[in-house]
């Protein structure tokens, strides 16, 4: 029997870590005799960005985290922040092989899985949104606190990406330092900045990035029959955790829109053009930054 | 003679250069608040250098505390050895300073130059190429393993008593 | 390796250095060599161990450092500080040890408008400490003042900390920021009793002149020219926040800004004082981020071995009632304090710590409270109790991490006092967040 430790990039009490969780202990359950999964710990051991190369130097074996933390260094992790298909139909047509290279090529990792996709982020605000005459939302000069992902994006629409770090939102919120936040639908409530902001702007934009990646020295090493445990638990928890996913965005939604949060809904062209800038940017970030996979990706993982 | 004039030169040179980059920080911080509640655009560019500014600073000056011995350090236990032994133990932390900063100053710039090669970019609210954090360690790591070479070759040991004010 | 072989290693072996005068941040990095080299598997260890390490400091998070020390310095070297306590002088000048209970009223007040302990401690220290020793007063009179209510930042709101704790534990934010309120009253006053005690057991522990009483137009003279000022400063670093202008982070680069137009104002911006503040700031500041990149790896490792979550594992593994089991997770907290740093204690604990505060029905907020002060402490207790370290660096040479310790311990003590008032009236904690939540 093999065993893999593993890391994940957030704290193990986080939505998306119990989700890597329920990962681990469908492939340990799977795995008896065969292989087994060690869930070790997250960014107290290494610090997040810093785990994809721990993964590749041979330190820990398998890592879980958001692949845009190495944008810079793996163009490719757009496919999966700008894309609009879901997991399993991207493995299904070739994408994801594609993505294999890429973390193979640029990151010296193996993928595993693109797991807990289906999240979408949306754009928060404390106050009212200005709406324009063909219905969409006016940001002009609006301060929304922004990740690196989403900025090119937010700059697009007119506001003004703000970097704050997490500790410092809740304050920040509470004495209107910036306008709203940019979040994935799930989580909001952890950090109870749904207190403060009151508007969600619909639809949602992008995807979450999700990555298992392993070391290729440590794959290499494994049986045929751990890897096709891997390999098939990989796939399965893909769609499993999709659906678990979607699950708890609509208690997500149900339960903020109970809280009285406002729930602002783009429709028709105005709704196209929203979605437009943020899939551009970052599709075109990928482009410009020359990846040879862009064509390719754009199809498989693209079809809006 | 010359070159050792030009090495001190460096170290002092760099800690004025550390504590000017932290009034930077703090003008460059008024302004981006200022722009921003003013409804200018502030510069996408200021939290990344901030942020790397607390590792230069920090990088910059530490040869220079090593010099004028402000890194703390416990010398109540040593301090009440009979002087050989007191001399004994300060050396051999001498030693053992030097090869672990001497290591970590090789280290971290192969790991720079890895980065160099695979031409890794820290993406923080600016990309900026991953070798820049390594190099100013592999910088501050190798002049601190200097300054403690030139305690050892002058006779001397380090004490870290040297208070603030 | 066992979980407590591998504790042993790697704390055994930082002691031994740091008692034998090694530099204590190149203590640590030298003991992180050890660990990576048998834990991670040799030299890709020692890689790791250096990529860690470049992100150990370069966090938005540890701003306020650096700025509030500015911020000190210059309120020291222009001579800002030393009006404002000869004022005070003239309107206290009877009250024995009034600056000790300056400390703590002045602290309380920066910890009302500063969420980080080790910014705090280290402005305190910069602006306090060099007077009053010139003053006549001993230093555990300084120093124990400094450094508890130094920790005061992070049980009154604004507190990063709380706000970590509060997300990774999923105890409500806002409601644990405001439990946070009274218990740091009660601590800071009790703080005060700690200095009075003190006095009466050793008379000679704060200066025994009586300042003339000035006349009350002299009062309110130097109350309206030297203390009111200081109301500028108050107002950059807390004002800002309050309007929305600035994040608590950001708002630190305007309580030095303040203090530069301050001092300019009275005519006591030198270029002297100027190069003296920044030699004084980086000196301090690079001292003590070069030990959290050496301790935040040292913590990290810790964590990779197995030790740390081995003590835990070991310690809750124990059927205890409720009392028990929040002591020993107390004791876990204490334990771990000596030697990790609190966000990697936090990511550490919780996880086991949070569904035994459900099994257990202890209320969430209560505890994260309870939980904040044990991570509080962790700041100064040594042999690794960073505020302990920040206090040598800014004190006069002679000082010991002993010393430090020593004057520290009342003040520790005070808080474990709180701990157990804490464990049997609840209400002190859950009262306020109550009252506002209905
Ligand atoms: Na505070
Ligand atoms: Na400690």
């Amino acid at each position: 029997e093999e065993t893999l430790r593993a890391i994940s990039a957030f704290p193990q009490s986080l939505a998306f870590s119990q989700s890597f969780k329920g990962f681990v202990d469908l492939v340990n359950e799977r795995g008896k005799g065969v292989i087994q999964i060690n869930y070790a710990g997250g960014p107290e051991m290494f610090p997040p960005n810093q785990q994809v190369d721990a993964v590749r130097r041979g330190v820990i074996d398998m890592q879980y985290g958001p692949a845009s933390y190495y944008l810079g260094t793996m163009p490719e992790a757009d496919a999966w922040v700008g894309s609009t298909v879901t997991a399993t139909a991207a493995r299904e047509n070739g994408g994801f092989a594609i993505m294999q290279e890429a973390f193979s090529k640029k990151l010296g990792v193996n993928l595993l899985a693109h797991l807990d996709a289906g999240v979408k982020f949306y754009i928060y605000t404390i106050n009212e949104p200005k709406r324009t005459d063909d219905g969409g939302v006016d940001l002009d000069g609006q301060r929304i606190r922004s990740q690196p992902i989403y900025n090119a994006f937010f700059e697009a629409l007119g506001a003004i990406p703000v970097s704050v770090p997490v500790p410092d939102v809740y304050t920040g919120l509470e004495r209107n330092t910036f306008d709203g936040s940019g979040w994935p639908i799930v989580g909001i409530r952890d950090l109870s900045w749904d207190k403060f902001l009151r508007y969600r702007i619909d639809p949602g934009f992008f995807q979450t990035d999700l990555a298992v990646v392993i070391n290729p020295a440590k794959w290499e090493g494994l049986s045929d029959d751990a890897k096709k445990v891997l390999n098939d638990a990989a796939a399965d928890y893909e769609k499993i955790s999709y659906d678990n996913f979607q699950k708890v965005i609509e208690e997500t939604d149900k339960a903020v829109r109970d809280n009285g949060m406002e729930v602002i809904t783009l429709e028709g062209d105005a709704q196209a053009k929203f979605l437009d800038l943020a899939y551009d940017s970052a599709w075109k970030r990928m482009k410009d930054s020359g990846s040879e996979h862009y064509d390719a990706l754009r199809k498989a993982y693209y079809d809006r | 003679m010359f070159l050792l004039r030009i090495y001190n030169l460096l170290i002092l040179g760099l800690a004025a250069l550390g504590a000017a980059s932290l009034i930077f920080i703090s003008v460059a911080i008024i302004i981006d608040v200022l722009l921003r509640n003013t409804g200018y655009r502030p510069f996408q560019s200021t939290s990344a250098i901030v942020e790397y500014v607390m590792l230069f600073s920090t990088m910059a000056a530490a040869p220079w505390l090593v010099r004028t011995n402000g890194h703390v350090a416990i010398y109540s236990f040593v301090g009440a050895m009979p002087d050989r032994a007191r001399l004994l133990a300060g050396r051999a932390v001498l030693v053992l300073a030097i090869l672990t900063l001497g290591l970590l100053c090789w280290r971290s710039a192969a790991v720079g130059l890895e980065m160099v090669q695979s031409r890794a970019v820290d993406m923080r609210s600016i990309n900026i190429p991953s070798w820049v954090l390594y190099a100013m360690l592999s910088g501050g790591f190798g002049l601190m393993a200097l300054e403690f070479l030139r305690l050892l070759l002058r006779g001397e040991t380090y004490t870290g008593s040297g208070g603030a004010h | 390796m066992a979980w407590y072989e591998a504790a042993t290693l790697m704390i055994c072996g930082l002691l031994f250095l740091m008692f034998f005068g090694m530099p204590v941040a190149i203590a640590f990095l030298a003991i992180n060599i050890v660990g990576v080299y048998i834990f991670m598997g040799g030299m890709i260890g020692i890689d790791q161990l250096v990529a860690n390490a470049s992100t150990s400091v370069t966090s938005f998070a540890l701003v306020p450092v650096p700025l509030f020390l500015i911020m000190g310095e210059l309120l020291f070297h222009t001579g800002l500080a030393i009006r404002v306590f000869d004022a005070l002088d003239k309107c206290f000048g009877g009250i024995k040890g009034r600056l000790s209970y300056l400390t703590v009223g002045g602290g309380t007040i920066f910890a009302t408008l500063s969420g980080s302990s080790m910014a705090n401690t280290a402005m305190l220290g910069t602006t306090l400490m060099p007077d009053m020793i010139k003053r006549g007063y001993k230093p555990h009179m300084i120093m124990g003042p400094i450094l508890a209510t130094g920790g005061l930042a992070m049980i009154i709101p604004p507190s990063s900390l709380a706000v970590l704790l509060g997300s990774l534990a999923r105890i409500d934010v806002g409601a644990l920021l405001i439990a946070g309120l009274v218990p740091g009253l009660v601590l800071a006053l009790m703080f005060i009793a700690t200095i009075r005690v003190q006095i009466a057991l050793d008379p000679d522990a704060a200066p025994g002149y009586a300042a003339e009483r000035a006349s009350f137009r002299e009062i309110a003279r130097a109350l309206a020219v030297d203390v009111l000022p200081m109301g500028i400063v108050v107002f950059a670093v807390v004002g800002l926040i309050l309007l929305g202008w600035a994040t608590p982070t950001e708002s630190a680069a305007f309580g030095a800004l303040s203090v530069v137009a301050l001092s300019a104002l009275y005519r006591t911006l030198s270029w002297e004082a100027v190069v003296r503040s920044m030699t004084g700031t980086l000196k301090v500041s690079a001292m003590m981020l070069m030990i959290i990149v050496g301790s935040t790896t040292f913590s990290q490792i810790l964590a990779f071995s197995g030790a740390s979550s081995g003590l835990i594992a070991f310690a809750t593994s124990f059927e205890l009632n409720a009392y028990l089991i929040l002591a020993v997770m107390f004791l876990v907290l204490l334990i771990l304090g000596m030697f990790m740093d609190q966000l990697s204690i936090m990511m550490l604990t919780l996880p086991i710590f949070m569904p035994l505060v459900g099994v257990y029905g202890f209320d969430p907020i209560w505890f994260g409270v309870i939980m904040l002060l044990a991570l509080e402490l962790s700041l100064a207790t040594p042999p690794f109790g960073l505020l302990l370290f920040v206090m040598v660096g800014v004190s006069p040479p002679g000082t010991t991490i002993g010393k430090v310790a020593m004057a520290a311990l009342p003040y520790i003590v005070c808080t474990l006092l709180l701990v157990v008032l804490l464990a049997f009236f609840p209400q002190l904690a859950l009262w306020l967040p109550g009252l506002i939540r209905n």
